[in-house]
C-alpha cells in the first residue's frame, strides 16, 4: 500500500487515542467511568450506539455479503425500529429510572442474586467471544492483504481501542465513536462514488446488471423457518433479536444508561435506529456495485492475497491454466466453476478452508481506490472495529465489577479502588478478546457468525427480562426458565439445524416465559412485583 | 409500568407538569421522523427491486 495511505491510517489512530484519553477527565469515579456521570446528550449516545453497530464485520463482511448474495440481508434489520420503539416505551424508562449500572443488577432486585449472576455470566461469555470475533474480522483480512502475522493485525486494532477505553471509560468511547462515524460514512460514500466512476456504464445499466443476477431482490415474503433472509424472519425473529440485544445486552444498555435523563435515553435509542436500515442498505449496495465492477474488470481468481501468493508459489501452472479458462469463457456458470476450482486449489495448497467473501472489498480497495482514499477506507475499517470493541470492553468491565466483584467479593471500598479494578478488568478482557481473535479465523461470513453465536443466548436472556415484567413470575421460575430456554435453543440448533438462527431468539424467549410462568404458578409467590422505579 | 420522573423534585410544580408533556411530544416527533425514514427507505428499496429485478 502506498505510504500516504499508511500516514492516514497511523495519523487517524494516533488522533483517536489522544482524543479518547483527553476525554478521560470526569472519570475519577466509577459512575463517571461507566456511565459518564449520566451526562451525555442524546445525539452523542445515539451516534455512539450506531457506531457500535457499524463494526468492521459490517465494513468487510456485509459488503462481501452484498457482492456474493445481494441486498436481501437488509431484511435482517427490519425488526430494529420496532424493537427500539418497544424498548423506549417499556424497558428504557425502567432501567434508567432504577439507577442501576447494569441490566443484570435490576434482576437481583426483581428476582434473586443467582438469576442476576447467571444472566451476567452468559453475557460475559457471549460478549467476550463476540468481541474476539469482531477483532479477528479485519485482523485476518489485514494479515492476508499486507502479509503480516495475524498477531500484528490484532494488535494494530486491539491496542489503541484497549488504551483509550481503559483510560477514558464510557466518556472516551462515546466521543470517539461520534468522530469515527463521520469517517466511516465518508469512506463508504467515497467508495460508492469511486465505483460509479470506474464502472464503464451508466448507474442504471449497472443496476440492471446487478438485478439480472438477483442481487437487487431485497424482499422475500415467503415464510420459511429454514431461510434466514426473509421478510418474516427479519421482522419477527429480528425484532426479538434486537429487543434482546438492545434491551438486555449490557454493551447497549450501558449506552442509554449514560444519557442525562429518561427522555434523552429514549431519544438516543430512536436515533440509533434512524439510519440503521438506510446505512445497511448502503453497505450492501457497495458490495453489489463491487460485483458489477468485476463484470467489467477482471477480478482476481482468489481475492485472498495470501492464498493467491501461496498458490502462485506452489502451483503456478495450474493457477495459470485456471486464469486462461476464466479469460476464454465469459459465461457466468463457467466462471463460477473456474472460481470454485481455484478455491479448492487454494484449500489444497494452504490446508485452510478458502473463503473469499471477506476479502472482496479489501482487495477492491487496495487495487482500485485512489491513493489516499484507500487509506481512508482502511482507517474506517479499523475505526469501525474499535468502535465495536470499545463499547464491548466497557460493558464487560462494568458487568465484571458491578455484577461479580462488587457483588460477591468486595462490596465496599473507596471509588478509587473500584476504578483501578475497572481499568484492570478492561485490560484483561481486551487481552482475552485479542487472544480469541487469533483463533477465530476462517469462520465463513463473519457477520453471520457473530449473530449466530449471539442468538444462542439472547432470546433466553430476553425471556428473563420479559418475565421480570410479569408480576406472577418468581425467582425460581426465572432461573429454571432460563435453563429451559437455552436447552430449547440447543435442541433446535442440534436437532433441527436447518432452522434459521434468527428464530432461535423467539424460541428462547417464549420458552423462558412459558416455563418460567408454569414454575412460578406452582411455586411460591414472588417476593415483589416488577420493581417500582425510585423517584430521585 | 409507571414512567419515572427521575431528576424532578416534588418542589417543582408548574414546571413539572409541562416537562413530561414536552418530553412526550419530543419522543413522538422523533418517533414519527424515525419511522418516516424507515418507510421511505423500504419504499425506495421496493422500487429498486421492481425496476431492476426481472
Amino acid at each position: 500500500m502506498h505510504p500516504l495511505n499508511w500516514v492516514i491510517v497511523v495519523g487517524w489512530l494516533a488522533y483517536v487515542v489522544v482524543h479518547g484519553i483527553r476525554k478521560s477527565s470526569g472519570t475519577k469515579e466509577i459512575e463517571g467511568y461507566f456511565l459518564a456521570n449520566r451526562s451525555l446528550p442524546w445525539w452523542a449516545v445515539g451516534l455512539s450506539v450506531m457506531a457500535t453497530q457499524l463494526s468492521a464485520v459490517t465494513m468487510i463482511g456485509t459488503t462481501g455479503q452484498g457482492a456474493t448474495d445481494g441486498m436481501r440481508f437488509v431484511q435482517f434489520y427490519f425488526g430494529l425500529p420496532i424493537a427500539m420503539v418497544i424498548l423506549g416505551v417499556t424497558l428504557v424508562p425502567f432501567l434508567h429510572g432504577a439507577r442501576v449500572y447494569t441490566a443484570y443488577e435490576y434482576l437481583e432486585r426483581r428476582f434473586d442474586a443467582r438469576t442476576r449472576s447467571l444472566t451476567a455470566f452468559l453475557f460475559l461469555i457471549s460478549r467476550a467471544m463476540s468481541c474476539g470475533t469482531i477483532i479477528s474480522a479485519p485482523a485476518v483480512v489485514f494479515s492476508a492483504v499486507f502479509g503480516w502475522n495475524v498477531w500484528w493485525s490484532v494488535a494494530l486494532i486491539g491496542v489503541p481501542a484497549i488504551l483509550y477505553t481503559m483510560i477514558g471509560g464510557v466518556q472516551a468511547v462515546t466521543w470517539v465513536d461520534v468522530k469515527q462515524m463521520f469517517l466511516i460514512v465518508g469512506a463508504l460514500i467515497a467508495v460508492v462514488v469511486t465505483l460509479l466512476i470506474k464502472i464503464p456504464v451508466s448507474p442504471s445499466e449497472a443496476l440492471h446488471v446487478a438485478g439480472a443476477t438477483g442481487r437487487l431482490r431485497v424482499f422475500d415474503f415467503s415464510f420459511s423457518l429454514t431461510n434466514t433472509y426473509t421478510f418474516w424472519s427479519g421482522l419477527i425473529g429480528g425484532t426479538f433479536l434486537m429487543l434482546s440485544y438492545f434491551g438486555t445486552d449490557q454493551s447497549q444498555v450501558q449506552r442509554y444508561l449514560s444519557a442525562k435523563s429518561v427522555p434523552e435515553a429514549r431519544n438516543s435509542l430512536l436515533i440509533s435506529a434512524y439510519w440503521k436500515i438506510p446505512l445497511q442498505a448502503l453497505v450492501l449496495l457497495v458490495g453489489v456495485l463491487v460485483f458489477v465492477f468485476y463484470q467489467y474488470h477482471k477480478p482476481p481468481l482468489l481475492f485472498n492475497p495470501a492464498h493467491e501468493r501461496a498458490v502462485l508459489a506452489a502451483a503456478p501452472a495450474e493457477y495459470a491454466a485456471l486464469n486462461r479458462r476464466w479469460d476464454s469463457n465469459a459465461a457466468p456458470a463457467a466462471r463460477d466453476s473456474v472460481r470454485a476450482e481455484a478455491l479448492a486449489l487454494a484449500t489444497r495448497v494452504t490446508g485452510e478452508p478458502s473463503k473469499d467473501v471477506n476479502y472482496i472489498i479489501p482487495r477492491f480497495v487496495i487495487d482500485n481506490l485512489p491513493i489516499g482514499l484507500a487509506g481512508v477506507f482502511i482507517a474506517a475499517v479499523i475505526a469501525a472495529a474499535m468502535n465495536a470493541i470499545s463499547g464491548e470492553l466497557t460493558s464487560l468491565s462494568t458487568a465484571t465489577v458491578i455484577d461479580f466483584y462488587k457483588r460477591w467479593i468486595r462490596a465496599e471500598a473507596p471509588d478509587k479502588h473500584f476504578l483501578i479494578v475497572s481499568r484492570s478488568a478492561t485490560a484483561v478482557w481486551g487481552v482475552f478478546a485479542c487472544v480469541v481473535a487469533t483463533f477465530a479465523v476462517n469462520l465463513g461470513s463473519l457477520i453471520e457468525v457473530v449473530n449466530r453465536f449471539g442468538s444462542f443466548f439472547y432470546g433466553s436472556i430476553l425471556g428473563v427480562f420479559l418475565l421480570a415484567m410479569i408480576p406472577r413470575a418468581n425467582a425460581l421460575g426465572a432461573f429454571l426458565g432460563l435453563f429451559a430456554g437455552m436447552f430449547a435453543v440447543g435442541a433446535v440448533n442440534f436437532g433441527a439445524p436447518s432452522v434459521s438462527f434468527l428464530w432461535h431468539n423467539v424460541i428462547g424467549a417464549v420458552t423462558v416465559v412459558v416455563v418460567g410462568l408454569l414454575i412460578s404458578a406452582i411455586g411460591r409467590a414472588p417476593r415483589s412485583g416488577p420493581a417500582r422505579v425510585v423517584e430521585a | 409500568m409507571t414512567e419515572p420522573t427521575t431528576g424532578q423534585t416534588t418542589g417543582q410544580t408548574t414546571g413539572q407538569t409541562t416537562a413530561p408533556d414536552d418530553a412526550g411530544r419530543r419522543f413522538r416527533r422523533t418517533l414519527a421522523s424515525v419511522m418516516t425514514v424507515q418507510v421511505v427507505t423500504l419504499v425506495l428499496l421496493w422500487l429498486l427491486q421492481r425496476a431492476y429485478t426481472p
